[in-house]
């Protein structure tokens, strides 16, 4: 009986297998021994001695993990809203009908499907803040002294963000889109018989159907938040200063510029474990505000 | 409702491996891209003589601008041996770093290695990852002389892992035509307050910067006067800064730091468009010069002068670093690759990196003559009669302080930090980064 199942499903397992393969080796594995070498103070080359709990200990002591830290947490405050709700009202919008939606979300989706090099570059001559045309705009309309944008502490993180932001709303707008078209049309129409008007149908009837799909792009966006790494690369490789340096760049720093494998593993962990509380949280939330319809 | 639960536990979790995979990439992605990476540029960049199975094979591994001139040394020593044969990989500029890393930690395959200076050879020689050559150099025939200053200082306790390709050379470059149309006479050996105020002058003559100063060498006055950012005094490193102020943001003789980091501009075009008048800069700055006379792209007479000084330094004296190339510990072949390495950087190497335009560690009268004669201008002598100070010392942590340092220094080039604020806080940083090592 049990061979005769194994048999049954062993072509699904064939097809499966390649993926998984990879998945294994260069996912599993590393995983695990990223957990290992979070461990001790491995150099890349000969130095392997088990440090135990030390570089995690040490994280909380170093002032820069700490600064990238809360960086990465205002890029998430930022950048996940900012994004989920600017994503919702594009789809709204483009969802309605409007004259030339067809094109509007190409022009949307575009950002999403553009190398992030160029992107930094191109925003990076937007952002000049002599002579580029966004300065030069807040100038025109009586802004005496426009931001600095990437050449100053205050404001590089947050030009960093409207980058994220615009970059990735497209691709979030298409899955938002997606879910708008799954809502039934009855349920509007039945609105409409009641008399109600277009936003209590937004807040009663679209917001909550959707609130599968948005809790779905919060965690996808959360998640991508805390990886940010090529965007801070190309655009400012975490400066001026260490304003922009978030914690996957820092990882990067510590591991490869450094050679403490040890200790950028321990930070790795300890990004995980940021994430895997927030995610939890979030679906112990999600009773509260999201709606299967069941 | 429980099943729910379940399926998005586990989703949760999926998504989680994702995101690790994300983080671990950061650390493994080099192995993995490398692997891919290396076989592609192997398969097309191999000189290989197929059929040669005998012979030894032994692989060097170098990053993407040297393969002109190295693929013609390797090339030239290929023919002349009937034994070993040497087969040349050449990775992506921006990568070599990681991907040297990545190779020599995972005991690779590899026998000889290019190295991007001084500080990195320290690492490896540290790590274990390079031979110690320097009874092999002891034996040699190599005339250790010939490397000039910088040689002595290219050691790590006495002992040597690596040799000496090139020489970088750092330079007062000009745009002699626009000196001209402001009438103001040629740049000698000036002292930095000297360059800056020909800079203003001649920003008031032509209506274009006087200068341009590239975003990534700060401590320059103090490397000239023999003190690096590890150096217990500081005083140099804040002369350094606030040059480099006055330059940017007091004076604006120069493109202003801001605006560099927010466009991050192309320095050479910065020369080759005239919009600048001066550029500081690598003797590298030569060849692509040609390259674009060559090309017809520029047609102005540039100049090399000797860098500025400082008061109470040499005349003469500018910095520079060597690249290198070493041999890695774990080579099943360590006579052979040295035979080679000695080809590449002793005199056979010096003579095709000369017809290249570039300069060879190992300079003799013949390296020099060649090299002025491949630029054709009297100025590019100054490359050979400068007094090169290493760029960067072979002490450990040496990189980690200079990153802490080129922040800082950051910060007060962009007018948010003072000059007693950046230096102090720059110090009790490199305290508890030299704790570490």
């Amino acid at each position: 009986m049990k061979w005769k199942k194994i048999k049954k499903y062993s072509k699904g397992y064939l097809f499966l297998l390649p993926n998984f393969l990879g998945f294994f080796f260069f996912m599993l594995i590393p995983i695990f021994m990223g957990a290992g070498i979070s461990l001790t103070d491995y150099d890349g080359f000969k130095q392997l001695n088990f440090v135990g709990l030390e570089n995690y200990i040490n994280l909380f002591k170093d002032e820069y993990f700490i600064v990238s830290l809360k960086n990465n947490f205002l890029y998430t405050a930022v950048t996940v809203p900012g994004t989920v709700i600017i994503a919702i009202l594009l789809a709204v919008a483009l969802n309605s009908e409007i004259k030339g939606h067809q094109i509007f979300k190409t022009f949307f989706f575009f950002p999403s499907i553009s190398s992030m090099v160029a992107v930094g570059i191109v925003w990076a001559v937007l952002f000049n803040p002599s002579r580029g045309p966004i300065n030069g705009f807040l100038e025109f309309i009586g802004i005496d002294t426009p931001p600095l944008w990437l050449a100053s502490t205050d404001t590089a993180l947050w030009s960093v963000m409207i980058v994220a932001i615009w970059k990735q709303v497209g691709y979030y707008m298409v899955m938002v889109l997606a879910g708008l078209q799954s809502i039934p049309k009855q349920l509007y129409e039945a609105a409409d018989i009641d008399g109600a008007n277009k936003v209590v149908k937004f807040f009663k009837i679209t917001l909550p159907m959707l609130s599968p799909i948005t809790f779905m792009v919060t965690i996808l966006t959360i998640i991508s938040s805390f990886q940010v790494f090529d965007l801070i690369n190309v655009m400012t490789k975490g400066g001026p200063g260490r304003a922009t340096n978030v914690l996957v760049y820092r990882i990067y720093q510590e591991g490869f510029n450094y050679m403490r494998y040890g200790y950028a593993s321990a930070m790795a962990y300890f990004l995980f474990v940021i994430i895997l509380i927030i995610t939890l949280i979030q679906f112990r939330g999600q009773k509260k505000w999201v709606n299967y319809m069941q | 409702m429980k099943k729910r639960k379940v399926i998005s536990i586990v989703l949760c979790m999926a998504m989680l491996m994702t995101t690790l995979n994300g983080c671990g990439q950061s650390s493994e992605k080099g192995t993995n891209d490398n692997s891919n990476g290396g076989t592609e540029q192997e398969n097309s960049n191999t000189n290989s003589n197929e059929g040669n199975e005998e012979k030894i094979q032994l692989s060097f591994y170098i990053w993407q601008d040297e393969e002109a001139y190295i693929s013609d040394v390797v090339e030239q020593y290929n023919v002349s041996q009937d034994k070993v044969e040497v087969e040349l990989t050449a990775l992506p500029n921006d990568e070599y770093d990681d991907k040297l890393k990545v190779l020599l930690a995972a005991d690779s395959d590899v026998d000889i290695v290019d190295i991007r200076g001084m500080a990195q050879v320290t690492t490896y020689a540290n790590s274990g990852a390079l031979l110690d050559i320097t009874d092999k150099i002891d034996a040699s025939d190599l005339n250790t002389n010939l490397y000039g200053e910088m040689w002595n200082a290219s050691q790590n306790d006495g002992k040597r892992y690596a040799l000496p390709t090139r020489s970088t050379c750092w330079a007062l470059f000009y745009n002699a035509d626009l000196f001209d149309e402001a009438g103001i006479s040629y740049p000698e050996q000036l002292t930095w307050d000297e360059y800056g105020d020909l800079a203003v002058e001649l920003m008031d003559a032509t209506g274009e910067y006087g200068g341009y100063w590239v975003p990534w060498i700060f401590p320059f006055a103090s490397i000239q006067a023999g003190k690096y950012v590890n150096d217990e005094d500081t005083s140099m490193l804040a002369e350094s800064l606030q040059l480099l102020n006055r330059f940017y943001n007091e004076d604006e003789s120069h493109m202003s730091y801001a605006e560099i980091v927010a466009t991050n501009p192309d320095y050479i075009s910065e020369f080759t468009s005239e919009r600048t008048a001066m550029l500081p800069n690598g003797e590298w700055c030569v060849q692509m010069l040609k390259e674009d006379e060559e090309n017809g792209e520029i047609d102005f007479n540039w100049q090399i002068a000797p860098m500025p000084i400082s008061e109470g330094v040499e005349p003469g004296t500018t910095w520079g670093q060597f690249q290198f190339a070493g041999i890695t510990s774990t080579t099943d072949y360590p006579e052979e690759a040295f035979d080679f390495l000695e080809y590449l950087c002793g005199e056979p190497g010096a003579v095709v990196y000369s017809n290249h335009g570039m300069i060879h560690a190992y300079s003799g009268e013949a390296t020099k003559d060649a090299y002025t004669q491949y630029v054709g201008k009297e100025s590019a002598s100054y490359f050979f009669e400068a007094n090169k100070i290493l760029e960067q010392p072979n002490t450990a942590g040496y990189g980690e302080v200079l990153t802490a340092f080129n922040e800082h220094a950051e910060l007060y080039l962009i007018g948010e930090k003072s000059i007693e604020e950046t230096i102090e806080a720059f110090e009790s940083q490199r305290k508890s980064i030299l704790e570490k090592y």
